[in-house]
């Protein structure tokens, strides 16, 4: 089954190797580096992702500022949300995001095929 | 880092003042005692003297008187001479006795009438001796070179002694008064000496006891006591300086701890999740170089899911030292989150030729932080494989009243009593490095979480008999608080 998912985050290296792999499994795959990139390009996108891959600490703006804003917006506020998490991410801020799954860096192939498949 | 309550020691008995009072009031007292010592035995002497001087004037004015009466041996005329003494109230009895000793006259006072005093035999010359209750003073009478007879006069003490007593009465009272005010002032005056001192044994105390050591204290200006107090002051800032230094170099590694197993962990995601995709690509690819690529892949994988591991320790030790060692607790199952882990490991069970026996009778349920108790489980799972390869491990999951319990039992070379306490402190570890890689890190992030969890681990072992690690965790810990302190935050109402 083939989905589009975007893809939020500033390390180049994590969004090639996701994109890499999500491609592999059969699925679209769109990317930003910043919450307001991902802003521009779901705004501007005529079909919407299934699923967004979101990490919490970014430049310009980060994962908690990105999902305030889509909660604002009626269109994009019931795409689900995967946060990508690192260690010294505080709790309350993971917490805040309220993200229908979790995904603690680093994580393994396995663990993004589970979240996918749920 | 938390002071225990009140742990002041033993109360502080205020030993010094007395002592200063004590000392005080004692020298002065015995000093005053001694002067008046001396002036009493002087006064007593001087008037031993005066008196044996009034006797003998007395003796000598009645001896020219008698010199006739004598030579004409007239008693009536020496008995009136005689009486003229009656004016002498101190004079008990004068007796008049010729060289023969017999007695030619004799005066008694009116009150003294018994029998005469035993009269030994009398010196030449004037002579004088103090009796128990009398001044014996003998006065011959001469006439021509030639002594005619001899005067023998009696006087009583009973001045002397009311004298004396008059005397100690003084004494006494002298010391008393010097010995009130000696105390009086004292009282006041051992403050400057003992005040200081006793500031310096409050602020040493305090310092002692609550860690305080940007306190001062007053020092005096001079004097030892001052030079103690600025010492005193100088040896805080001292430790002040080196526990602000310390601090620091504490903080410092905890941040550095904690950036640095960060930033480790941010390279790791792409790592592992490249070598897992090239493990499919090549699976995929059929050709003479696949089975080479994918052992190769395979040692890979497993070195960065270790890699993996150590910064995730790292990680947790800079978390439980800064304390911020977070608990996510949810309602979960303990013995369906061993069976995950039993079965995620297997790999590494086979490896080391272990086989795993699960008892359990059913869900355990328990509100707990599921990671970390993933990696409890985890390692101590970890550590049976690695110290009792090839052995099987047996694993029993039981609740005990509001408590889980879960064994892990292996049969490897076991842990040495005296070891056995030690095992989980930091960087401790019962088997030489070089034997057994490791840290010696993982049971004391274990017994951490444990602890954290409101829980606690120990372990019971014979040497080359194997050991069995018991987990004991309240099945809310909410509930039953035992450590509430970092480890509560989130979940308190």
């Amino acid at each position: 089954m083939s989905s589009t998912i975007l893809i939020v985050d500033d390390d180049d290296d994590i969004r090639d190797t996701l994109r890499d792999i999500l491609t592999d499994l059969g699925h679209q795959v769109l990317e930003a580096a910043n919450g307001r990139a991902a802003l521009d390009l779901l705004s501007a996108a005529e079909a919407l992702p299934d699923l967004i891959l979101l990490d919490l600490g970014m430049p310009v703006m980060n994962g908690l500022e990105f999902r305030q804003a889509q909660w604002e917006d009626a269109r994009l506020a019931p795409i689900p949300i995967v946060l990508i998490t690192a260690a010294g991410d505080p709790l309350d801020k993971r917490r805040a995001i309220r993200p229908d799954a979790m995904l603690a860096k680093p994580f393994r192939f396995e663990d993004l095929v589970a979240v996918l498949e749920r | 880092m938390t002071p225990g309550g009140p742990n002041d020691g033993p109360a502080m008995r205020p030993l010094l003042r007395k002592q200063l009072l004590w000392l005080s009031v004692v020298t002065s007292s015995t000093a005053l005692l001694l002067a008046c010592a001396a002036f009493v035995a002087y006064e007593v002497v001087t008037f031993r003297e005066a008196m044996v001087r009034r006797l003998a004037t007395d003796g000598e004015v009645v001896a020219a008187n008698s010199t006739a009466a004598v030579l004409f041996r007239d008693a009536k005329s020496a008995t009136e001479t005689l009486s003229a003494l009656r004016a002498e109230r101190a004079i008990m009895r004068v007796e008049l006795r010729l060289p023969d000793g017999s007695l030619l006259a004799q005066y008694l006072r009116k009150d003294v009438a018994d029998a005469p005093p035993p009269s030994a035999e009398l010196p030449a010359g004037v002579e004088h001796r103090f009796e128990r209750d009398r001044l014996v003073l003998v006065q011959p009478i001469t006439s021509e070179g030639t002594v005619i007879a001899r005067l023998v006069l009696q006087s009583d003490l009973h001045e002397r002694d009311a004298r004396i007593r008059r005397y100690l009465l003084i004494t006494a009272l002298i010391l008393m008064a010097a010995f009130i005010t000696g105390f009086v002032l004292s009282r006041r005056l051992q403050h400057r000496i003992s005040e200081p001192i006793l500031n310096l044994v409050r602020a040493a105390r305090t310092v002692s006891s609550q860690k305080d050591f940007a306190l001062r204290v007053n020092a005096a200006p001079d004097g030892e006591v001052g030079l103690l107090g600025k010492t005193f002051n100088e040896m805080l800032d001292t430790i002040e300086h080196q526990d602000a230094e310390l601090r620091r170099a504490v903080a410092a590694r905890d941040d550095f701890l904690s950036i640095a197993s960060h930033e480790l962990r941010t390279p790791l995601t792409p790592l592992q999740l490249q070598v897992q995709k090239l493990q499919m690509v090549v699976r995929r690819a059929d050709g003479d170089l696949a089975p080479r690529v994918t052992s190769g892949l395979e040692v890979m994988d497993r070195q960065v899911v270790r890699l993996i591991t150590l910064v995730n320790r790292l990680l947790d030790i800079s978390r439980i030292t800064s304390d911020r060692l977070d608990l996510e607790r949810e309602p979960m199952d303990l013995t369906g989150l061993v069976r995950e882990v039993i079965k995620r490991s297997q790999q590494e069970l086979q490896r080391a030729g272990c086989e795993v026996q699960l008892h359990a009778d059913g869900p355990v349920m328990g509100v707990w932080d599921k990671t970390r108790l993933d990696q409890v489980f985890t390692n101590l799972l970890s550590n049976a494989s690695k110290y009792g390869a090839g052995k099987p491990i047996r694993v029993v999951i039981s609740q005990e009243g509001g408590h889980a319990v879960l064994c892990i039992q292996d049969q490897g070379i076991g842990i040495a009593p005296d070891d056995q306490a030690r095992i989980f402190q930091r960087f401790e570890r019962a088997v030489s490095t070089n034997n057994y890689g490791g840290f010696g890190l993982g049971l004391w992030i274990v017994r951490q979480i444990v602890e954290a969890s409101g829980g606690r681990i120990t372990v019971d072992s014979q040497p080359g008999k194997g050991a069995t690690f018991r987990v004991q965790l309240p099945l809310d810990p909410a509930a039953s608080s035992t450590r509430a302190s970092t480890t509560f935050q989130e979940h308190s109402p």
